[in-house]
């Protein structure tokens, strides 16, 4: 089946099997910052940007992406809020492993994107989230709390 | 036909095809955008996952490779066989392997696809491949697998390639078996009630009436509703009713009764202290049916002792027992293992997340037939992940290159889920402890019992063997020791995760085993511990009694500054007075514990055949004074403290450090990374180059080149055979306290404080090391209770300040933190933990027991 949608800012009408995931569909077509993690939604692994809302792509069904805007890592980096991010969880000494960055990186954003002085508990409930063993849960949060520093001052231009 | 007309009739097709053309032309930018990034074949391998890998070329055709694996655990395979095969679809099976069906590591073979003989379920049996990836995976999973089985098991079976699958049939085989026992039990009992409900329930009868237990509950309801339609006027119906509710009653007893008695692992013999045993937890993924001999054959075998154990234990104050099976695998989510492999006139290009290249190089050779020379072998990222296996990555790269050499295509095999959930499954540990305690404290015996089910293959039999042995008894010298390790074999899944660090499994039951005695004697945990750590002066001493020696010196120290950290004393004291049992559970005063454990961490074991000592290091400082350290990349973390390391060492800008791995060169090391990439070995080794530099740097000429390795001290000695002496080149120690409270509604136990102390030598980037430890921290919570989590204020670290060399952190976490939380939750309700994870209901069930 044919599926018309906007990804990466890009109007596209990609082929579909009708009982295949997005995960897959992105992979196939050439889109590889989203990993084949757990299969269930819970690694993270997959995640991307549906309609501004980060979502494990392994769960959606590609008939429900019909005329959303899917955003995915590689695109995302290349924008100045992944730059925040960026320079957040550097700061907090984070090196991500790789397979787990768009579910660590989406997070973030939908934390700092909604919120710009998050708290650290909330920040904290998000960041027990992720099973990776790259980075603990302290240091994410610490990270997520500097990436929305960053972003503060980006955008107050100080 | 007029021109309009043939306009009208062509421009809905003309219209379709340049849609078509549209979409299409759209669908390939988006292909070509995305390989304009990270998809091409000239990447950064180090800096890649195997699995994003595909040809630059569009047109060159891939082909996706999937394993097909036994769904049984032994018998003779007959053929493998797929219904309606494309004809440009490839089946690999043992016959068609150009040269060596095997790997071969160190001195074990094992082979790549199962030939005649199934060793293991799970093992790999054929190998599809094919261009679409979806109908590769559908095929394999409906190939006919025939195997031919001494048992009365059936001869064909297709092939079941599920776990879950597996899991399902398995319950099924239970509640059939349950259900032929409990249908033996109704007859007997009431032979002349022969109804028509029993008649029904026989499952001989036909395979439809073979059902799980709560479908054979449905089945019971239709032939109620059967039985109360035909025999009306035959009884009352409510009598019925009841006769049949009773009959279900008695089913699901039965079927209780027969799970409970199921032994998960028939492999290990139990001794269980009958208050305290827990019996095996949770779900059936490391159970298969018993069909095994009790005595099974072992792969190595290991035998030490010293002093008079049997007299020193019958004459002890206190005998104490314990059984313990550690089930502590730490899992993630992460690439699974596989390999993408290219073929092109004669040479090899390998892109896989190896950890031993030197060993895939030369097993790549000898199975397709070529020159090593002509093999290239390009790293991927390695997950960070205990399911690395040095071995098994190599069996998976050889097939996907054996289809690569034999198609002339590019190949990806992917490991299919439930290989990876075989290679994910815990290693079955059972440690029985006995000891003989004075009532000082001082352990005057102590006898270890070590059985380890290493599955069909250990290529590293001998050296799990050793690491078992050496850290069995833990930090402590008790008067007289006996310890006994074996691997033994079996029809399961190679053990291949949690065999590296499988030391954590022995200090866990050590650590728990002086909770215990603690426990029972009434000595302070802190005192028994120093009490047993002294070096002691063994009686009749000599040089065939000569114990294992380690660095025990640093403990004092250690203990010294977790006791101040946690005020361990005082709590320990106090809770004491109001143990949670089932008749203070609700008391006024919260039923509260602390645990302590301490484990060491040694690098760079003497009595390994892949001795570290062999390896080399070289390090060039080039004209520009800049230096270059040619090994591989380093983890990310590790990176800017080698480099700080070594821009401090030689006074130059840590800009100027760089690392240089060329994988085209075969010149590389025979060790596995494990060794080779270990951060202590490597930071020992870049110290002895930065010096070697630094002497000749001002009298010769740049660049100048130095290569260095490790040489052992001289005041170090270990007899492999008679394995006495000291085992280790490096040695941490760790100290974890916790503190715990139950909650008296739901029985569970909730954390309140984690104290942790590492003595590692000079700490050279606090920070990190800080970092890593919180990261296993909250790895280990995850994974050893469900829903067990602590706000990361509440976890305090501390660093013991030391001028010794730098040293490594290791697992040691791994190693503490389990045994101090479990025996925090012992001394609160005074009920040895025998396993981890901890099963959700264990403290109810210990406490319900009494």
């Amino acid at each position: 089946m044919k599926i018309p949608f906007i990804l990466n800012s890009e109007d596209i009408i990609l082929d579909a099997e009708p009982d295949s995931k997005l995960l897959q569909l992105l992979r196939d077509n050439g889109i590889f910052s989203v990993k084949d993690g757990c299969k269930k939604g819970s690694c993270g692994s997959c995640t991307v940007l549906m309609d501004g809302k980060p979502v494990p792509s392994c769960i959606i069904p590609s008939a429900a992406v019909r005329h959303s805007n899917i955003e995915t890592l590689d695109h995302f980096m290349k924008t100045q809020d992944y730059a925040d991010i960026d320079t957040g969880f550097r700061q907090a000494g984070i090196n991500l492993c790789g397979y787990c960055n768009a579910g660590k990186i989406f997070a973030a954003w939908s934390i700092i994107s909604t919120d710009p002085r998050p708290a650290k508990d909330s920040v904290l409930k998000v960041a027990r989230y992720f099973p990776c063993r790259c980075t603990d849960t302290e240091t994410l949060a610490s990270g997520i709390i500097m990436a929305a520093a960053a972003r503060r001052k980006r955008i107050s231009g100080k | 036909m007029s021109d309009e007309a043939r306009t009208a009739k062509a421009s809905p097709e003309k219209k379709a095809k340049s849609s078509a053309d549209a979409k299409s032309t759209t669908a390939r930018k988006v292909r070509q955008k995305a390989k304009a990034g990270k998809g091409k074949i000239s990447i950064d391998s180090a800096a890649s996952f195997y699995s994003d890998i595909r040809p630059a070329d569009s047109t060159e055709e891939l082909l996706y490779a999937y394993i097909i694996t036994s769904p049984y655990d032994s018998g003779q395979l007959e053929s493998v066989e797929i219904e309606n095969l494309p004809a440009d679809y490839f089946l690999l099976t043992a016959d068609k392997i150009p040269n060596a069906n095997s790997v071969k590591t160190l001195s074990s073979e094992i082979p790549l696809l199962a030939d005649n003989h199934i060793s293991y379920k799970g093992e790999p049996v054929a190998v599809l491949a094919g261009s679409d990836k979806k109908l590769v995976e559908q095929l394999a999973k409906s190939a006919v697998i025939i195997i031919k089985q001494e048992t009365q098991n059936t001869d064909t079976e297709q092939s079941n390639v599920s776990l879950e699958m597996d899991a399902q049939e398995q319950k099924q085989e239970y509640a059939e078996e349950s259900l032929k026992e409990a249908n033996v039990k109704t007859d007997e009992k009431e032979p002349a009630e022969k109804t028509e409900e029993n008649t029904l329930q026989n499952p001989d009868e036909s395979d439809e009436n073979i059902q799980p237990p709560e479908a054979q509950t449905g089945a019971i309801n239709n032939t109620d509703s059967k039985s109360g339609n035909s025999s009306e006027g035959n009884g009352n119906p409510s009598e019925k009713k009841e006769g049949i509710i009773d009959d279900i009653k008695e089913l699901i007893t039965s079927l209780e009764d027969n799970l409970k008695n199921t032994v998960f692992n028939e492999n290990i013999q139990k001794e269980p202290d009958e208050k305290d045993a827990v019996s095996s937890p949770g779900p059936i993924q490391e159970s298969e049916p018993a069909q095994h001999k009790q005595e099974n054959p072992i792969f190595t075998e290991r035998k030490f002792s010293y002093g008079d154990y049997t007299n020193n234990l019958e004459k002890a104050d206190f005998q104490i027992e314990n059984t313990f099976y550690p089930r502590l695998h730490i899992r993630t989510v992460s690439e699974p293992e596989g390999a993408y492999v290219e073929y092109e006139n004669g040479i090899v290009s390998i892109y896989t997340p190896t950890l031993w290249a030197s060993h895939l190089r030369k097993n790549v050779s000898s199975i397709i037939n070529i020159p090593e020379e002509n093999i290239r072998i390009k790293r991927t990222i390695v997950p960070n992940s205990d399911s690395n296996s040095l071995w098994y990555n190599t069996i998976l790269t050889c097939l996907a290159t054996a289809i690569s050499f034999l198609t002339q295509k590019t190949v990806l095999l992917v490991a299919p889920q439930e290989v990876t959930e075989y290679m994910e499954k815990p290693v079955s540990v059972s440690i029985h402890h006995k000891t003989g305690v004075q009532k000082d404290g001082r352990i005057v015996a102590s006898i270890l019992d070590v059985t380890v089910d290493a599955g069909a293959y250990c290529p590293f039999a001998e050296q799990i063997t050793d690491s078992l042995a050496v850290t069995a008894a833990g930090a402590y010298t008790p008067d007289s020791l006996f310890v006994c390790v074996k691997i033994q074999k079996s029809n399961c899944f190679p053990a291949i995760t949690g065999t590296r660090n499988i030391d954590k499994l022995t200090f866990f039951a050590v650590e728990s085993q002086i909770q215990d005695i603690a426990l029972k004697t009434g000595i302070n945990p802190i005192d028994l511990r120093i009490i047993n750590t002294e070096e002691r002066q063994i009686p009749n001493y000599s040089s065939e009694n000569y114990p294992i020696i380690l660095d025990r010196n640093k403990l004092l120290a250690l203990y010294e500054k977790i006791l101040r950290m946690s005020d361990f004393n005082r709590k320990y004291a106090s809770y004491s007075q109001n143990p949670f049992t089932a008749k203070t559970s609700f008391s006024t005063f919260p039923s509260r514990g602390m645990g302590l454990a301490v484990a060491f961490d040694g690098k760079g074991y003497y009595g390994s055949p892949m001795g570290f000592l062999k390896h080399t290091l070289e390090v060039t400082m080039e004209k520009d004074s800049s230096l270059t350290i040619k090994s591989p990349t380093p983890v990310a973390s590790i990176i800017p403290v080698w480099k700080q390391y070594a821009s401090d060492m030689l006074n130059i800008s840590s800009e100027q450090v760089h690392f240089e791995n060329d994988d085209d060169k075969n010149d590389t090391s025979e060790l596995p990374e494990t060794i080779t990439g270990s951060v202590y070995i490597m930071t020992q080794l870049l110290k002895k180059c930065c010096q070697g530099i630094q002497k000749l740097r001002f009298r010769q000429p740049l660049p100048i080149s130095v290569k260095k390795k490790l040489t052992k001290p001289k005041n170090q000695t270990w007899d492999q055979e008679k394995f006495c002496g000291t085992p280790y080149y490096s040695l941490s120690w760790g100290a974890a306290a916790a503190e715990v409270e139950i909650d008296p509604l739901l029985y569970k136990p909730k954390l309140r404080g984690i104290w942790i102390s590492v003595n590692a030598g000079t700490i050279l980037n606090k920070k990190q090391s800080e970092i890593s430890i919180r990261k296993d921290i909250s790895y280990v919570l995850r994974h050893i209770m469900d829903g067990m989590t602590l706000s990361p204020e509440k976890i305090y670290i501390n660093f013991v300040e030391s001028q010794d060399e730098p040293k490594q952190l290791g697992c040691i976490i791994y190693s503490i933190l389990p045994a101090a939380i479990t025996n925090a939750i012992a001394h609160a309700t005074r009920n040895t933990v025998h396993t981890v994870p901890i099963p959700i209901d264990y403290i109810f069930r210990g406490i319900a027991g009494k």
